[in-house]
């Protein structure tokens, strides 16, 4: 008996010295269940790519970057996240492969670089959300979730977490204020890690309003949620979430043909029957009942790339203080 | 044999064994003593220079200065809890006449199996806001639509943080209790005093020592706890030391690696001082008056209060036991959180997920598995090779190896892991992080102290003349060691291969902050989906994993004939 289990454990350990060559790592944010979907259908028209997938939020994926970085070599091929502006920092430290898919020409100017580092691949968009059984008056604006109706009823992601809520922060801060964020906490909102996390809570009932993005209401909704969005009057926080190919990666063929295949009408096709994205090109149709690419981009609130990369620590910093201590 | 090529014994024994073992307790120094150093250093280091930067900011900023505070409080208010609910469970099975008393201390002392951060997910399945079961039963039973509990408060945390601890404090009064001489109880009571003034004056003093060791570990257990108060404190802005200690490590900057260092290091010294304690003050002072008779308790009859015992013990365990496990078992069926429990919103596709379809959870379960058998048979070996050094020969130094070995084990999982990422992290030359490898070493520093404390154990039941009349008999120190004590020691060795697999199949708050991509463990993927909202997900896991725990705990017990205890 002893022998065996000495046996056994030797044997672990020296099998647990896992295999990673050959494989594509693919560092991304978009949710787990979508994910795994997207990674099926990828890996059934490219059988030869084997995928491999690091699924967390935009926050955990950037701190893993830089120790990575720091560790002696990012271990990523591709990274796919929520904020646009990341990239722009990606870019700057010379870790973005320079590539552009055929299939970019379609995408608009706005949702990509122009220097080809990186291209949008999905468009997202931080929206309200409310639980269908318990609001009979779902709110319209953001200033409406500062009503005493919905004190204590309020849920929202976090932007160290989440990269779509770090931009949503930057473009209220920009358009409304601190204010905005000391109301909503005296309101008594309850920061979740995660848009996943809030919107399920939205439908589950444990919190009636909230903040997430868009496609994970519109997923939910067609599994037969309770719940539904509301584009606010101010305008959403729309994201054209873009991929991007790491610099020196070892498996540049692979990392290439992922992307094509992302950006690609079979790919996009793919992101809209899977996960409920808007397409970043223009010219496919948007999931059943979600507006067209451009009518979002152009109700849009302004978000200022540049000024959410220059103040990303100041952002998170702020939401801290102001909502999380 | 010939006089020629006869062997000589003591040279072998000595260039062999001593080699052997002064190997070992370098291997000591590196695995535990170095990365502590290490931790201890950083902490002071601020540009390169030494500075009491860090922990100035730790003990100044309000930010850090707060989850001191919210842990000493935490650790006041279980404590207080747990003596509560523990010294009326211990005095209940030590001391009264209380029907089925083997069931009743099983039921006592299942939440003592249950990892922490499982037993959070559960209550947080019947207590969440508007939706959690207990609330809708409530809703359903006096038609208010919800009830008013909600788990996202201190007094959520504290509730799942006592029903957590309380057992320790059972476990050292029960125990107690049962060796102390009732001779003395009924002296008082034939000098006429009443029940009361029995257990005021007599009883109460002589079991103290054991109340304090209780309250002691309760203190300790939860100043190093992680699962529960970052699942349930941290949505209810109560940020303890170890949740800081993670978010510090998460933000993945260097300033928060230095942070995390100082407040580790104090964590350290707090959890670390209060386990010596423990061990050395507390542990001698209690008093057993075994005097060689038969000591039968005297049981207290509970005439008529029995009935109503037995039914506030049956509400107890439906309320506090059964319930959580169903909540869990309930969500894991459902297609999704929230849903009613009706048979069409049933469904086996949480479990098929985790089990065939998601990467994290299946990578999770292979990783796990192996390091589980990884960290066994090599701990175990290395104890039973370091307890050799420590009794069996005279090294100088060898309480150290007493102290290195203990070390790991006393102080917070977190601590040990954050250790290791500043040691191993390429500085040195040697790079380990992201890998599977960190993790291992990990666990085994920690977990060592059961392989150590088996080993000695059965050590000191076999006789050094054994080995001596191998070494006679012309072995050298290899042969002897394998022909005859490890044999010898067999059981002690597979009693501490189990009591260190067992917990790191499960195991969280080291992994939690030395996974990477490759490397989750089962604690860090249950963990995960549950801090994501996927509740219906983690719940799945969590009921795999509890089935594992209590099974594999209860064949523990069958195989080694073991008891519970502290």
């Amino acid at each position: 008996m002893l022998k065996t289990t000495a046996l056994a454990g030797t044997l672990a350990t020296v099998l647990a010295a896992g295999a990673q060559a050959g494989t594509l790592t693919l560092y991304t944010s978009v949710p787990t269940e979508i994910m795994n979907d997207i990674e099926t259908a990828f890996e059934a028209a490219h059988p030869e790519v084997d995928l491999e997938v690091f699924r967390s939020g935009t926050g955990n994926i950037t701190a893993k970057i830089a120790t990575e970085q720091e560790a002696g070599g990012v271990e990523a091929d591709v990274i796919w996240v929520a904020d646009f502006a990341y990239y722009e920092t990606l870019k700057e430290d010379d870790l973005l492969m320079r590539y552009v898919p055929e299939a970019a020409r379609a995408i608009p100017d706005t949702m990509k670089d122009p220097e080809g580092y990186y291209t949008g691949a999905r468009m997202i968009a931080m929206v309200m959300a409310y639980n269908t059984t318990l609001v009979e008056e779902a709110p319209q604006a953001w200033e409406d979730l500062l009503d005493a109706k919905w004190e204590d009823q309020i849920v929202m992601p976090n932007p160290i977490y989440s990269g779509a809520a770090l931009v949503t922060t930057g473009a209220l801060v920009m358009e409304k204020g601190l204010s905005f964020y000391e109301d909503l906490r005296a309101n008594g909102a309850t920061v979740v890690r995660g848009n996943s996390g809030a919107a399920r809570s939205i439908g589950a009932g444990e919190y009636p309003v909230g903040m997430t993005l868009d496609y994970i209401v519109r997923g939910l909704k067609e599994q037969g949620s309770t719940i539904d969005l509301v584009y606010p009057e101010e305008g959403s926080v729309a994201i054209p979430s873009p991929i991007g190919i790491i610099a020196g990666t070892d498996n540049e063929a692979d990392a290439k043909t992922f992307v094509d295949f992302a950006v690609s009408e079979e790919g996009q096709t793919a992101l809209r029957e899977l996960g409920s994205f808007i397409p970043v090109r223009p010219e496919m149709e948007s999931p059943a009942g979600a507006p067209s690419l451009s009518e979002v981009a152009d109700t849009a609130m302004e978000t200022d790339w540049a000024f959410i990369r220059a103040n990303t620590d100041w952002l998170r910093d702020r939401f801290t203080t102001i909502m999380l201590d | 044999m010939t006089p020629d090529s006869a062997p000589r014994p003591w040279i072998d024994i000595l260039t062999g064994r001593y080699a052997l073992l002064a190997l070992s307790a370098l291997a000591l120094l590196l695995l535990i003593a170095f990365p502590l150093a290490e931790m201890l250093r950083r902490s002071f280091v601020d540009e390169g220079a030494f500075s009491l930067a860090h922990y100035v900011e730790v003990f100044t900023e309000p930010r850090n200065l707060r989850p001191f505070l919210n842990t000493a409080l935490l650790g006041a208010l279980t404590v207080a809890g747990s003596l509560a609910l523990g010294i009326p469970a211990a005095w209940l099975v030590a001391r009264t006449d209380i029907p089925t008393r083997g069931l009743v201390e099983a039921m006592f002392l299942i939440p003592y199996l249950i990892p922490p951060f499982i037993g959070a997910i559960s209550w947080i399945q019947l207590l969440s806001p508007r939706i959690g079961y207990a609330n809708k039963l409530w809703g359903w039973v006096f038609g208010t639509g919800t009830g008013p509990f909600d788990i996202y408060t201190l007094s959520g945390l504290t509730f799942v943080m006592v029903l957590h601890a309380y057992p320790f404090v059972y476990l050292t009064v029960r125990s107690a209790l049962d060796r102390m001489d009732p001779s003395l109880e009924e002296a008082a009571a034939m000098a006429g005093a009443g029940r009361f003034q029995v257990l005021r004056h007599i009883t109460l003093p002589m079991v103290l020592p054991g109340i304090a060791a209780g309250a002691l570990l309760v203190l300790v257990d939860t100043i190093a706890n992680f699962g529960i108060p970052a699942l349930i404190g941290m949505q209810a802005r109560f940020y303890v030391l170890t949740t800081q200690i993670y978010s510090y490590v998460y933000l993945g900057t260097f300033d928060g690696i230095r942070l995390a260092a100082a407040l580790s290091s104090v964590l350290m010294f707090v959890a670390g001082a209060g386990v010596l304690l423990n061990d050395f003050w507390l542990r001698r002072r209690q008093y057993t008056t075994m005097t060689g008779k038969s000591t039968r308790p005297a049981r207290v009859a509970l005439g008529r209060w029995r009935g109503p015992v037995i039914a506030l013990l049956a509400l107890y365990g439906v309320a506090v036991i059964v319930a959580p496990m169903l909540a869990v078992l309930a969500s894991a069926f459902l297609k999704a959180w929230g849903l009613p429990l009706r048979w069409e919103n049933l469904t086996f596709d949480n479990f098929n997920y985790i089990l065939f379809e998601y990467d994290l959870t299946r990578r999770a379960m292979t990783n796990s598995l192996l390091l589980a058998l990884g960290a066994a048979t090599i701990a175990t070996g290395f104890g039973a090779v370091l307890a050799y050094l420590s009794s069996r020969t005279r090294m100088k130094g060898r309480q150290i190896v007493d102290v290195l070995v203990t070390l790991p084990h006393a102080i917070p999982g977190m601590v040990v892991a954050l250790s290791m990422i500043l040691a191993w992290s390429g500085v040195y030359g040697i790079n380990l992080y992201n890998t599977i490898w960190i993790i291992l070493v990990a666990y085994i520093a920690r977990y060592v102290f059961f392989g150590f404390r088996n080993s000695v154990a059965a050590l000191a039941q076999v006789h050094p003349s054994l080995e001596e009349a191998a070494y006679m008999s012309g072995a050298n120190w290899l042969q002897s060691f394998r022909d005859v004590v490890v044999p010898l020691i067999r059981p002690g060795l597979l009693a501490g291969w189990f009591l260190i697999f067992m917990p790191t199949l499960r195991e969280l708050t080291i992994s939690i902050l030395l996974w990477g991509p490759h490397t989750p463990t089962i604690g860090v993927a249950v963990f995960e989906m549950q801090d994501a909202g996927y509740f219906t997900a983690s719940a799945a896991m969590a009921t795999i994993l509890l089935a594992v725990v209590l099974v594999g705990d209860f064949l523990l017990r069958r195989l080694t004939g073991a008891r519970l205890s502290t």
